[in-house]
This record gives C-alpha cells, sequence and structure tokens, in this order.
C-alpha cells in the first residue's frame, strides 16, 4: 500500500468534510463503486474499514470515489459540485489534475437530522 | 351397486375404496378442492362418499382456527430480536441507479442515487402530517439528463380529510423537494392512496 | 407530529405501505415487518418441523431473504402470503438438511397406542385434536398438507417446492387426510 497515496484519501475525506452541505461521508461502496467491489481492496484504508475515500491508480491514471450525504437545507446537486470543486483544487495542488474524479449524493439528511446537527454542533 | 340399509347415524366413516363405493379419498379430496364441480352423481349418490366429504370440510373448517390459535400461542417478537434480525441484514440502502448532475468538469463525474432520491420523496410526508409514504418508483430512464421522469408514490393518508387536498399538498411538497435537490426533468408526479387509517386521538371516540 | 406519533403512525400502516417502504430501504418499516409477521412465521416453521430446534434459524434466514428481495415483490399488498412461502422454503432446506436421503416414498402413520379416554376425547377443542394428529403425520405427509392447507400452495407449487413429481404430492395429500380425518372421527 502506497502511504502517500493513503494520505491523499485521507485530505480528500477532509476536504469533503468541510464542503458546506456535505453531512457525512458514507463509504465509497455504497454509490455502487467501480473500484470498491466484492474482494477489491481500496488504497488509503486500514485493513477491514470500509473505505471511505476509495483511490485507484491504473497506469498514470487516477480515479477518485467518494460516497457523501447531504444537508436537507442544502441542494444536492450544487453541493455535488461544490464538492467536486474543493477537491479538483486539492488534486491540483498535489500534481494530480488529471485526476477523474467520482463523487455521489447517496443520501438526503430529513430536516429533522439536520437540526439535530445543528443544535449539537459547538 | 350397493344396497344399503344402513341409517346415516349408524354408518361408520370409512376411508378406503370399499367403504367408498369404489372412489378413493384422494378423488374425494379433489372432488372437494373443486367445488364438488362438475358434480359427479357417483359421488353425490353415495352414502359412505357423502360421509367421507363431511368429514374431509370439518377438517378444512378447523384450519383457520389451527392457524390462529397457533399464531396465538407465539410469543410477540421482543426488541432483542428485531435488533438481531435487523444487524443481520446487509443495510446497503438500495441505491438503485445512478442519476447524473451535470458538472461542467471533463474529470468529474457526479451523481445521485435513485436510492437517495427515494428517500428524499418519503422525506415529504413530514410536511403532510398524518400521511405516510409507501413504495415510491422513478419511471423512465433516470441514468440520462433531461430524459423525462414520472415519481409514482403509493401513500396512505389518515380518515377525515379530503383526500385530493392531501394528494396535492403530498405532491406539492416532493415536488419542491426534487427540484431542490436533484435535476430530474418530472413530467408527472403520480400518488395512489390505498389506505385510509384511523389515527388514534386523545379526546375522539375510538373506531 | 412528533417522532412517537410518526413511529404508532408506521406500526398501524397496512403491508402495501410498510412493505413498499421496506423495498425501497427503511428499515424502520422493515422493523414493523418483522415485529408483525415474527409469531406467524414461528408458528408455520414451529409446524413444519415438528418442533425442532431450529425454528428461530429458520424465522431469521426468512427475514434475510425477505430483505434482499423484496424490492423484487411487485405487490407489496401480498407481502404476508409471500414471508409464508420464503419460511416455507427455508423450512424444508432444513428438513433436508438433516435428512438428505429422505424418502418421501411414505411410511404410513403408525397406529396410535391407544385411544384416548372419551372424557379427554370431549374436552379436546377440535382445533387441538387437529394440532396432535397433525404431529402423529410422517414429515412429508405433514409438509405436504401444511404447505396446501396453511400456505396455501398449488399441487404444481408443492410439487416443485418439495421437489417431488405431481402424483407423489397427491398421494401424499391423500394420505395425510386420512388419517386426520379418522383421528378427528375417533375424538368426535
Amino acid at each position: 500500500m502506497n502511504d502517500n497515496d493513503a494520505d491523499l484519501a485521507g485530505d480528500v475525506e477532509t476536504v469533503l468534510r468541510a464542503v458546506p452541505g456535505v453531512a457525512a461521508l458514507h463509504p465509497a461502496g455504497s454509490a455502487a463503486s467501480r473500484i470498491v467491489d466484492a474482494g477489491a481492496r481500496a488504497l488509503g484504508v486500514l485493513a477491514g474499514d470500509p473505505a471511505l475515500v476509495a483511490l485507484r491508480r491504473a497506469g498514470d491514471r487516477l480515479r477518485v470515489e467518494a460516497a457523501i450525504a447531504v444537508r436537507s437545507d442544502s441542494r444536492a446537486a450544487d453541493a455535488a459540485r461544490l464538492a467536486h470543486a474543493a477537491v479538483s483544487v486539492l488534486l491540483a495542488r498535489r500534481g494530480e489534475g488529471e485526476a477523474e474524479v467520482r463523487l455521489t449524493v447517496v443520501r438526503i439528511e430529513s430536516a429533522t437530522e439536520s437540526d439535530r446537527e445543528k443544535g449539537t454542533s459547538s | 351397486m350397493t344396497d344399503e340399509h344402513d341409517t346415516p347415524d349408524l354408518r361408520r366413516l370409512g376411508v378406503e375404496p370399499d367403504d367408498l363405493d369404489g372412489h378413493t379419498i384422494e378423488e374425494l379430496g379433489e372432488y372437494l378442492d373443486s367445488g364438488r364441480m362438475p358434480p359427479d352423481p357417483s359421488i353425490d349418490d353415495s352414502p359412505g362418499c357423502l360421509l367421507a366429504l363431511d368429514a374431509l370440510e370439518r377438517l378444512r373448517g378447523l384450519t383457520p382456527g389451527l392457524i390462529a390459535a397457533d399464531d396465538a400461542a407465539e410469543p410477540e417478537a421482543d426488541e432483542g430480536w428485531v435488533q438481531k434480525i435487523l444487524t443481520g441484514i446487509a443495510l446497503d440502502a438500495r441505491p438503485g441507479r445512478r442519476i447524473p448532475i451535470a458538472a461542467g468538469s471533463p474529470h468529474a463525474d457526479l451523481g445521485i442515487t435513485e436510492g437517495a432520491v427515494r428517500g428524499l420523496v418519503r422525506a415529504a410526508e413530514n410536511a403532510v402530517p398524518g400521511v405516510l409514504v409507501g413504495r415510491c418508483r422513478l419511471d423512465g430512464d433516470v441514468t440520462v439528463a433531461g430524459a423525462p421522469i414520472r415519481i409514482r408514490v403509493d401513500a396512505s393518508v389518515p380518515y377525515g380529510q379530503p383526500i385530493p387536498g392531501l394528494a396535492d399538498r403530498l405532491r406539492a411538497q416532493i415536488a419542491v423537494r426534487l427540484r431542490a435537490h436533484t435535476e430530474l426533468n418530472v413530467v408527472g408526479i403520480d400518488i395512489t392512496v390505498h389506505d385510509i387509517q384511523l389515527l388514534p386521538s386523545p379526546g375522539e371516540e375510538g373506531r | 407530529m412528533g417522532d412517537d406519533g410518526f413511529h404508532k403512525t408506521l406500526a398501524q400502516a397496512d403491508d402495501r405501505i410498510v412493505a413498499g417502504r421496506a423495498a425501497d430501504g427503511d428499515t424502520a418499516a422493515f422493523a414493523v415487518l418483522v415485529r408483525r409477521y415474527t409469531p406467524m412465521m414461528r408458528a408455520y416453521a414451529r409446524r413444519m418441523l415438528a418442533g425442532s430446534a431450529d425454528v428461530d434459524d429458520v424465522v431469521q434466514d426468512a427475514f434475510i431473504t425477505a430483505w434482499q428481495q423484496l424490492p423484487a415483490l411487485e405487490d407489496t399488498a401480498k407481502v404476508k402470503s409471500w414471508l409464508m412461502r420464503i419460511t416455507s422454503r427455508k423450512a424444508v432446506d432444513r428438513i433436508r438438511a438433516h435428512k438428505p436421503h429422505a424418502d418421501l416414498d411414505d411410511v404410513e402413520a403408525p397406529a396410535p397406542e391407544h385411544l384416548s379416554p372419551p372424557q379427554a376425547a370431549e374436552a379436546r377443542a377440535g382445533v387441538q385434536a387437529l394440532g396432535e394428529a397433525l404431529r402423529e403425520l410422517p414429515g412429508p405427509q405433514r409438509e405436504c398438507w401444511i404447505l396446501r392447507e396453511i400456505a396455501g400452495y398449488s399441487y404444481e407449487e408443492i410439487a416443485e417446492e418439495l421437489e417431488v413429481p405431481l402424483s407423489t404430492v397427491r398421494g401424499l395429500l391423500a394420505r395425510a387426510r386420512k388419517h386426520l380425518i379418522v383421528r378427528m372421527e375417533q375424538w368426535r
């Protein structure tokens, strides 16, 4: 396993969580990921943990995948675009500007869930 | 041809062909299954057969009682059991098809799952109290941007309110949410109400 | 309407709505189905397995399969009989697992050692008598009768489920009915 890629995946995760409108990350496989399927092991994760951000290199191509839940008070399509923009900036800084980024919204929170989060956030 | 002088009270149930004027229980069972149609005089005129048919019918009549008694003898499922079942199933939240989101960049592949949209549609019920959304289907090729999509929803509504009004409100709520979160070209939202629920309400008469 | 009110409503909603939500992935709705139909499925499995200890395993297996296959159930209003069918399949699998070479060619039911004394017989409700008579049947006859009379399978469906020819199903059913009506007669 490539330590650099493991770090990169972690950084992508951090960036995604910071995007306004993104409520949570779900295992990348829950979006019918092209990378994470039965028997496949995604880079950048500990053995046994479900991959939250999946990375794969094929030749010189890097592919990044993630599944996100969005807040009810955001617009899912906008949140997905914002998330993509944020990840692209990060990847460009790491010299991975050509990477393919696949983001899937797998859940939209209900208003009560989003409210609860607002209430408990410090 | 037998020349029977037995009265029905004294006659005992027999289940072999000798008792059934040559018929078998298998035939009689199937005769009963078919509602005694078409009528067969060799059965209908045979006292032995009629006795056996009565017995078969009594047996059938007992079955619902057996089912009810068996069910009643089983305890209710406790929460430990329910949790055991839930943890045993793979909660993949049924993603369904992937619906594209416009990205404006060649290296971006953005989408939202059908499962997310179904959850969204279901959440619309929170805005129409008492209404419950059942199954939700997206008809049309959701994987193609701009393809016309019909949303079909099952719903149950609370007793006492006009159904069209509730359906319209639910429809409006669903439409708002779909516009906010997806780029689907929704050409129609069909709501089918199957069930009218009597909700318990303090101070009102029970049903 | 607060959360509690909602959960109360879901628990009271009809099968079509609850199973429809569960088919779409709502686990709370699936939990309602589990609570609603566990007694029925346990009762049914218990009859098929003749009181073996596997009842809960069979029912749990049935629910796992139900969760996986719910999306394919077109008419969610029929979820009750659908669950019964899955339970049947799991029970038959379990029975076969214990007796892989079970000879479905019939064994006559052993004659009861004594007839019940008249007083006890009169006290017994017909339903209870039927339950006991069922337990006396050899496995294949009992399974056939339960699939037909309780689960409502057609003869062809029973043949498919038990993997035997139609003629065997007819024979098993006839023998079961014969035994049962004779026993019920003795207890009248």
